[in-house]
């Protein structure tokens, strides 16, 4: 099984977008981001990208677990 | 008309021959990218060695204006300095291919963009000493 990370993902834009996403890659954690709705789109959204990295705090391992 | 007029011969070219897909195995910069108008996702993957891109590597769920994209700025960024790479603009790309339809042009935005975030990913590693 894959492991379980934490993402975020935000909008390269002007607007002020950014959302955690756990997931097991980059891809998907971009990809559920680009999905879920209820979410208004930015207005540059066609122009600008939406960036996706791992969150790594620096001295610390960050563990995942679904409940 | 045709809706393949809209394409210019080169754009079509790569996107029925994409270069460079797929991940580069001892990559030290990735950059994944997403348009949230359109869906489509990039992921670009960098070797550097002494600040020279030594291979490049994509994988690209989108359309053809952004496979083309991707397949081109991995053409031009191939063997280039990482300070030289990050001048490649989305119209490098776009003039590189001989122009996009105006529709498809942020798909030149999302390869310059996943190549901005593979040489800052690469930077990350780098001053982390991975």
């Amino acid at each position: 099984m894959s492991e379980l990370k934490l993402y975020m993902v935000y909008h390269l834009g002007e607007h002020p977008c950014c959302n955690v996403r756990v997931a097991t890659s980059l891809e998907e954690a971009m990809t559920q981001c680009l999905n879920h709705s209820g979410k208004p789109k930015p207005n540059d959204a066609a122009l600008r990208s939406c960036k996706v990295e791992e969150v790594k705090v620096n001295g610390y391992k960050i563990i995942v677990e679904k409940i | 008309m045709d809706v393949w007029d809209d394409y210019t011969e080169k754009v079509m070219e790569h996107y029925e021959h994409p270069r460079n897909v797929g991940v580069v195995e001892n990559a030290n910069g990735t950059g994944v990218v997403g348009n949230p108008a359109c869906g489509d996702v990039m992921k670009l993957t960098i070797r550097v060695d002494d600040d020279i891109i030594t291979d490049v590597k994509f994988k690209t769920f989108g359309c053809g204006a952004a496979i083309a994209t991707s397949s081109m700025v991995t053409e031009i960024v191939k063997g280039k300095n990482i300070d030289d790479a990050l001048k490649v603009s989305n119209k490098v790309v776009t003039d590189a291919l001989g122009g996009l339809p105006k529709v498809k042009l942020h798909c030149s935005v999302l390869a310059e963009d996943a190549l901005k975030a593979a040489i800052d990913d690469y930077r990350k590693n780098r001053d982390s000493g991975k």
